[in-house]
């Protein structure tokens, strides 16, 4: 295993460095503007547009792109997949960074953030999808947490408690896959409520399986993708286990993601035939749906199914990062473009630059996070000590 | 005041509103959802409590050949 | 769910909880009339609205009518606002404009109260929808639901915002009074009553004067049904009221996905479970046949070998022998040689 150290030369002033340092600084400023100014000193939200890209990008982007843990830990331990082993814990906190980053986000975003837990403790909207999104989102990032601490207690050497973790992992995993199939969908479900609000070609009644299935691409799809950057920036990182399962991973992701992708475009197919909606076609959103369903759908489908026939793995590691970018196309589609579509262009919403910076605050944050861990913890290596469990 | 008012939409057997008889039935949905997840938890432990991987087979089958 | 089935309709006001049963609200609860026809655009309503909200006061006062030129929607000061629709829109003979009163409907079954995740929003028994904002996590979920987009946030205020919206003067109305706007109305364009009166009255103004309303009370079945109705000269889409929202309540839009939450968790638990028993299954049958195939393999190769060293062994002891016998015969032919040499001397 090669393991260069990390007492280097190296200066702490790396353009990266210096450019999320920026970043971060902005982000504190922004934040006491958010909170001594309110929503209207930092964002373009309106009476008209209540949710803007903190929802649309950071809670339903950050939820879906996160799908990756439930998707990984249920191939290896639930179908037996194990020569996908050691993307499991990139996969896990990758999801539980994610999950934290949304709840994070939504500190901003809602008027009166510590007042997040009254749903729970104080009183309960059992009608809402938006309690089962909380309920579940709160109960999988326990359980996100719970399954990355393994790699957190190898790391400080605490055996025992590693140990007791790792038994939990079969447990874990169900729960992850259920409290995941309920939120991926509920954030879809929300907006069955607002059916006079929602461009016919985006709204269905099936939103809540359109959503939880491109979840399941999105977390194929991040998977590929992470493990491209994680390769390039922390590729001394990576054990011989890691590069040995690594082109079995790319192809076997690969693989699935292009047969999900499929599927996914029959049933929107089908969606629209059951609410007889092709007459929309013939239209400006028509048009940006088919640029969504054959640019972002079938086109990353037919790709992915290429790549794996030919073993290319540049080209499936490209249209992961292209799938990607679909899943936020259409969750962005679904809440902000196709949202109020029947609105006069001047009560249309677009954020804010504060609004955007504020999301990259938070996305950078993740990521330093995510640096720090995956260069000190075995993510991206076995611990010598655990070898083989 | 939330609590109290619970109490007392349970204790009313007639529902005026769709929205208050769903909230009462989703309430009761959700706390049987709690319990079903814990109930089957440990109803698979003692589903696979003797599995034949765990388990010492006290009476191991003869061998032939 | 919980919509009208076939013909189960309970008489009376007890609604019991079955899968077909339909709910027709509470029995007593109030509402209130607004005749498009009769109003003038006067903005008394907003005065009064403002005055017994004790909401800011405007940049523009209540008396200056040019506001009415552009369209203006509710706002976190305003619950209620009058627009004005030209006149060329209506069909009707009279040149003039349409003045239509914007408020919260007061939904029989509200799609903020849905939406809401702490049950922010109640429908009194009243009529009246009214918000608690002790509890308001200021999520503006309620803002997306509400098909009438009248909900309203003070994103301005960084520690307590809330949402705002007409209250049907609640607090008034229990006290036997009339909400504001129905007070301060000059020309009768707001009736304020019980439902089921509202209803007859709007009913009878249609069937005594047809020429002068649309045959169409606005609110008796939209979303489920509002306790705020509209009378009309002229078509409800022309004057920014919605006829494509359909009768479904808001509730009933999302019982179909919070159905489906308990049996994915009834059932996923019971489906994953058994994928893994088979996989883990086949991965011991599969290892099973590997370890029987080399066993068999090994054993293969062990008969193999004690094979060849039978034969290996019979062949060296068959040599053996042969080379005895050929030992022997030179021996005795040698004897046979020396004893003959002996003889001859």
């Amino acid at each position: 295993m090669s393991e260069t150290t990390t007492v280097s030369n190296k200066s702490v002033w790396t353009p990266f460095n210096l450019v999320a340092g920026i970043i971060v600084a902005i982000g504190l400023v922004l934040t006491v503007l958010r909170f001594t100014g309110g929503l209207a000193a930092v964002t373009n939200l309106s009476d008209d547009n209540p949710w803007g890209i903190w929802i649309g990008f950071d809670l339903l982007c950050g939820v879906a792109l996160a799908a990756g843990g439930y998707v990984t830990s249920a191939a290896v331990y639930i179908f037996g997949l194990k020569r996908f082993h050691s993307a499991v814990r990139p996969a896990i906190l990758t999801g539980f960074l994610g999950y934290a980053l949304v709840v994070f986000a939504l500190h901003y975003d809602v008027g009166r953030p510590w007042r997040l837990p009254y749903p729970f403790v104080v009183q309960q909207g059992t009608t809402s999808l938006l309690f089962e999104v909380g309920a579940c989102v709160a109960l999988y990032l326990t359980v996100l947490f719970i399954e990355f601490t393994p790699a957190a207690l190898e790391w400080l050497g605490l055996k025992r408690a590693r140990n007791l973790v790792v038994k939990l992992t079969m447990l874990l995993t169900i729960f992850g896959v259920v409290l995941s199939t309920l939120h991926q969908s509920s954030l879809g479900a929300l907006y069955l409520i607002a059916p006079s609000k929602l461009h016919p070609l985006w709204y269905s009644t099936y939103l809540p399986v359109y959503f939880f299935v491109s979840s399941i691409i999105a977390g194929l799809s991040m998977v590929l993708f992470e493990s491209t950057l994680s390769h390039h920036y922390f590729g001394d990182k990576l054990d011989e286990a890691h590069k040995r399962e690594s082109l079995g991973v790319t192809l076997g992701f690969g693989k699935a993601a292009s047969l999900v992708l499929a599927g996914y475009f029959i049933i929107k197919v089908i969606g629209m035939a059951t609410a007889n909606t092709w007459h929309y076609l013939n239209s400006g959103y028509g048009a940006w749906f088919l640029v969504e369903m054959l640019g972002f759908v079938a086109l990353p489908c037919f790709l992915y199914a290429v790549g794996v026939r030919d073993r290319n793995v540049k080209l499936i590691r490209y249209t992961a990062a292209w799938t990607v970018l679909g899943i936020v196309v259409n969750r962005f589609n679904v809440s902000l473009v196709a949202f109020n579509w029947h609105l006069p262009s001047s009560q249309r919403y677009f954020p804010h630059w504060m609004e955007i910076m504020i999301s990259v605050f938070i996305v950078t944050v993740g990521i330093l996070v995510f640096r720090f861990i995956v260069t000190r913890m075995p993510i991206l290596y076995e611990h010598p000590e655990y070898h083989g469990h | 005041m939330g609590i109290k008012r619970e109490r007392a939409l349970f204790m009313e057997s007639t529902f005026f509103t769709l929205q208050d008889f769903m909230t009462f039935t989703k309430g009761v949905t959700y706390i049987l959802m709690v319990v079903a997840l814990i109930g089957i938890t440990g109803f698979w432990l003692f589903l696979s409590g003797r599995d034949e991987d765990d388990a010492v087979d006290p009476h191991p089958p003869e061998h032939h050949g | 769910m919980g919509a009208a089935g076939a013909g189960t309709l309970l008489k009376g006001t007890s609604a019991q909880a079955a899968a077909n049963t339909h709910f027709t609200g509470y029995p007593n609860s109030y509402a209130v009339l607004h005749d498009i026809t009769r109003c003038v655009g006067c903005r008394s309503c907003e005065a009064a609205c403002n005055a017994v909200n004790e909401l800011p006061k405007p940049d523009k006062p209540f008396t200056d009518l040019s506001v009415l030129e552009s369209r203006r929607r509710t706002t976190a000061k305003t619950y209620t606002v009058v627009n004005k629709f030209p006149s060329d829109i209506q069909t009707t003979p009279s040149e003039k404009p349409v003045y239509v009163k914007k408020q919260c409907n007061h939904c029989l079954e509200p799609a903020c109260a849905s939406a809401c995740f702490v049950r922010a929003f109640h429908k009194t028994p009243e009529g009246a929808v009214i918000y608690d904002p002790s509890v308001c996590v200021g999520c503006r979920y309620c803002m997306i639901a509400c098909p009438f987009e009248i909900p309203t946030y003070e994103y301005d205020k960084a520690l307590e915002p809330r949402v705002m919206k007409c209250t049907m003067c609640y607090p008034r109305i229990q006290k036997g009074l009339l909400p504001g706007c129905v007070q301060a109305c000059p020309k009768e364009a707001l009736t304020f009553g019980k439902r089921k009166e509202i209803l007859d009255i709007a009913r009878e103004r249609i069937r005594r004067h047809p020429e002068r309303y649309i045959d169409h009370i606005y609110g008796e079945r939209e979303m489920g049904g509002t306790s705020w109705l509209y009378l009309s000269g002229v078509p409800f889409a022309s004057i920014g009221m919605r006829e494509d929202l359909g009768v479904t309540p808001a509730p009933e839009l999302t019982s179909g996905a919070l159905g489906a939450v308990p049996i994915v968790v009834g059932l996923w638990p019971v489906l994953l479970t058994g994928i893994y028993a088979i996989s883990k299954r086949k991965e011991k049958v599969s290892e099973e046949e590997r370890r029987e195939a080399v066993e068999a393999a090994l054993a293969r190769a062990r008969e193999q070998a004690e094979a060849e060293k039978a034969a290996a062994l019979a062949k060296a002891q068959k040599e053996k022998e042969t080379a005895v016998q050929q030992a022997v015969k030179k021996a005795l032919e040698e004897a046979k040689k020396k004893a003959e040499q002996e003889g001859q001397a």
